[in-house]
């Protein structure tokens, strides 16, 4: 049988962002593949050490476009974390509420990529149609809703007012109802279960060795969560399960999503209720004393960590980031050997893609 | 089984002479030598600590180090010496398969020769790339943004 | 002299040209609108597919250096011709405009397997590794469906006795429709026909995920226009064939009332296409193979053997 290289990306229908696969077929099956990023790589690193704090909120802001508002809070906890500050309670209930209705809108696009990849064209459509629920949220809170530039260092920017409250109690049963009917097709459809089981299996062991991190390592059983392990912003008085499986295929991956997305609409009306009254920020200084912090938060996709490095002055020193995809990445060529090349595009939707958090 | 355990063997291969190179941070951090990197990540491996966050070059003073970012339950940081003369470390790839696109971006971003893995071809930057390691402190820094500075 | 200017009417005109591309671009857009429903959309305009086909003609025609352009040609339009040819043989029987002769079943049944075996020829053409791969997937769907439909529809022909589309008619006129005791073979055909339009759930070889457009690929302007074309009205004759044969006696031939019910009975056989695409996964390619050899082909072997023995 002969050996065909099929080039999928930098520019292809099944990638949102660019991303190059050489991937080698002999016959059907794959045997061996490439994968070169960089193609989205905007040397945010280098540029934040030419900004000063403030201003690099904005920036890290636009490392993402899916998770934007989890990398300015981790940031903002790395750089609170130097200037030893603590932050108030409301500011920290007003962070935890974005980042949830984040989780939320990030599960839901991702479930309309997988479905459109394997040719189920309705959940795509449903799932981002119940999605703008959850964008209209977070453009009521925020003003924006992708961008929402509501972090400040010490704090946040906007505070929530009653009807804000009130809108999202009434909102979020309406999307757990939609979101329950979005999660009995990911279980029970046959075409889904047909072409998404089995497909892209990771063992534990090797999550363990990878160092994977994320609903993917959850779906092949390894229980890690930050929210739980490592809580910040007052996660620890908030009351959430964290799913696992044990299947570890894309399947699972799926399932494992859409139930965390149940526990978030649950989380964001507990934060809603629980919220104190208070102030929303403190007032920082410019000048960060020398010292060295890392923050770890736990993304949509897992964990993105941030290591902030300050010589005394206004402007970072060094500020390294690393976001969840680039521990997916690395395990693509694993899963992609011996499949079919129809389920080649099942595995790249099903492993999270975020390649402009990766790149950076 | 657990950090504390690895902490405490940790620290009887330290460099305890070089503290300077210590900087105050908000986890647990260990200052070795690149060639007990290999001897190290064992110790770590062994006490169950085998989640490699990440792994960041930073300039401490003159000297540059790589700090080495574990987790389990808590945070514990490597922190490598990189001797000036030969620039070069160790992989983890073979304990620690998941550590071979850090190791790429630092080879890339700050010219260390990471010894056992294939850096050749590039991963962020583009494949004909001529300006040296980006992040290294000699390079021209990029253009300050002197517009809008506070006081 | 009248003869002619009868003979370019009903060709170009009526149940020509014109009126087949109408027809074809109606159900196009019966079925896109369908779908968008289902999906929770709005859907297009009436005139949508008529506006896609004009853009794609003022588009600019590029193939890749090295092809054969007058093959790049021909296929598109020898597919256009073919179907063309067939649905206007189908609408020139149902309205009795010529009658049926013996062996147009076969005819039609062979023009209309044509557009599958030149949407392979026209990504081997203009080769590139998605058209290749492409057009490998679509050959080996078109061998197993082309069969599932044959198979499945001849089974009409062998109840009635006759290999002209008029026999088939008279049959069903005479006794009852043939979909009274032909179930599955009318389940066969259909999803034989699915196969053969390459719909979802069998759209391996156009997914755009996959294959980006498949043996299409790199096919622009005029000639993709033809493609497109030449797809509509094989769905057409399709499934105006699948209506023909298997609820043959509900009407009377040309007269108005016989129209309405046959175009009644085309929608509604496109209303259950689109239910079906729009609620499956697209199927791999093995899945596919497996389906229609293990559990289709037999079953509609079954059931032609039934209809010889009884």
């Amino acid at each position: 049988m002969s050996k065909i290289t099929i080039p999928i990306g930098p520019q292809h229908p099944l990638l949102k962002e660019p991303l190059s696969f050489r991937i080698t077929l002999e016959g059907e099956s794959v045997i061996e593949s490439t994968l070169r990023l960089g193609y989205v790589h905007r040397g945010i690193e280098k540029l934040a050490q030419t900004r000063t704090y403030i201003k690099n909120i904005t920036l890290f802001e636009r490392v993402c476009g899916i998770c934007s508002h989890i990398h300015t809070t981790t940031y903002c906890q790395a750089v609170e974390g130097l200037l030893d500050l603590k932050i108030p309670r409301r500011g920290a209930y007003i962070r935890m509420l974005l980042c949830e209705l984040e989780r939320i809108h990030s599960h839901l696009l991702w479930l309309g990529v997988l479905a459109k990849n394997i040719g189920l064209n309705t959940v795509f459509m449903y799932a981002w149609r119940d999605r703008e629920i959850v964008l209209d949220l977070m453009e009521e809170i925020s003003g924006g809703r992708v961008s929402h530039a509501i972090n400040t260092i010490g704090g946040v920017r906007k505070d929530l007012t009653q009807t804000q409250i009130e809108k999202i109690s009434l909102d979020l049963p309406v999307l757990y109802e939609k979101v329950r009917e979005l999660l009995e097709i990911v279980e029970n459809d046959r075409s889904f279960s047909a072409r998404t089981r089995g497909i892209g299996y990771l063992s534990p062991q090797d999550v363990k060795r990878y160092c994977v991190v994320g609903p993917v390592a959850r779906a092949s059983g390894v229980d890690i969560d930050l929210r739980r392990d490592a809580p910040n912003a007052c996660y620890a008085e908030l009351d959430f399960n964290s799913v696992t499986m044990t299947d570890g295929d894309v399947w699972a991956r799926a399932v494992v999503r859409i139930m965390e997305t149940l526990e978030s609409i649950g989380l964001s009306q507990q934060i809603v209720n629980k919220i104190p009254a208070g102030e929303i920020a403190v007032t920082a200084k410019r000048k960060v004393p020398e010292g060295e912090f890392v923050s770890r938060s736990e993304a949509p996709r897992g964990e993105v960590i941030y290591f902030v490095k300050s010589d005394g002055s206004q402007k970072p020193k060094r500020v390294k980031v690393r976001t969840p995809t680039l521990t997916a990445l690395i395990t693509l060529p694993a899963q992609l050997e011996g499949l079919q090349m129809a389920d080649v595009s099942t595995v790249i939707a099903g492993v999270d893609l975020c390649i402009a958090c990766a790149d950076r | 089984m657990n950090i504390e355990q690895a902490y405490y063997r940790l620290q009887k291969i330290s460099a305890k002479d070089q503290a300077q190179l210590l900087s105050q941070l908000n986890e647990k951090q260990v200052l070795i030598l690149s060639s007990q990197l290999l001897n190290a990540v064992k110790i770590l491996l062994e006490e169950g600590v085998n989640h490699l966050s990440t792994i960041t070059g930073v300039y401490q003073g003159e000297t540059l180090i790589m700090l080495y970012h574990f987790w389990l339950g808590e945070g514990l940081t490597l922190r490598v010496i990189i001797d000036e003369n030969n620039n070069e470390v160790d992989t983890l790839t073979q304990f620690i398969p998941g550590a071979l696109f850090y190791e790429r971006e630092i080879a890339e971003m700050f010219g260390i020769t990471i010894n056992g893995i294939d850096t050749s071809n590039k991963m962020f930057l583009p494949d004909n790339w001529q300006n040296g390691a980006p992040m290294r402190k000699e390079k021209a820094e990029i253009a300050e943004d002197n517009s809008l500075e506070d006081k | 002299m009248k003869e002619i200017i009868t003979l370019l009417v009903n060709i170009l005109i009526f149940p020509g040209f014109i009126f087949l591309l109408a027809l074809g671009m109606g159900f196009h857009w019966i079925d896109r609108k369908l779908i968008a429903r289902f999906e929770g959309r709005i859907g297009p305009p009436w005139y949508q597919p008529l506006a896609d086909i004009i853009k794609l003609f003022a588009k600019e025609d590029v193939l890749p250096t090295g092809t054969n352009e007058i093959f790049a040609l021909l296929l598109p339009l020898t597919s256009f011709a073919v179907t063309l040819t067939a649905g206007y043989h189908m609408v020139g029987t149902l309205s009795g405009l010529f009658t049926s002769f013996v062996g147009d079943f076969i005819m039609v049944i062979f023009l209309l397997s044509l557009p599958s075996l030149l949407f392979f020829l026209g990504g081997w053409t203009t080769s590139g590794v998605y058209s290749i791969l492409g057009g490998n997937r679509s050959l080996l769907q078109y061998f197993s469906y082309e069969v599932l439909f044959i198979m499945a529809i001849c089974g009409t022909a062998i109840a009635s006795g006759s290999w002209s589309l008029g026999g088939i008619f008279l049959a069903q006129n005479e006794g009852s429709p043939f979909i009274k005791y032909q179930v599955v073979g009318f389940l066969m055909s259909l999803a034989g026909l699915i196969g053969k339009l390459k719909r979802s759930p069998y759209d391996i070889p156009k997914a755009k995920s996959e294959m980006v457009m498949g043996p299409l690929t790199e096919y622009s302007g005029r000639k993709l226009a033809m493609w497109k074309l030449a797809d509509f009205l094989q769905t057409l004759a399709g499934v105006a064939l699948i209506v023909y044969c298997y609820f043959g006696g509900l009407w009377q031939p040309n007269t108005i009332f016989g129209y309405l019910i046959f175009l009644l009975l085309m929608i509604l056989l496109q209303f259950v296409l689109s239910i079906i695409s729009a609620v499956f996964t697209r199927l791999r390619i093995d899945q596919l193979i497996d389906l229609n050899w293990r559990l289709f082909i037999p079953i509609s072997l079954l059931q032609n053997i039934l209809i010889i023995v009884l």
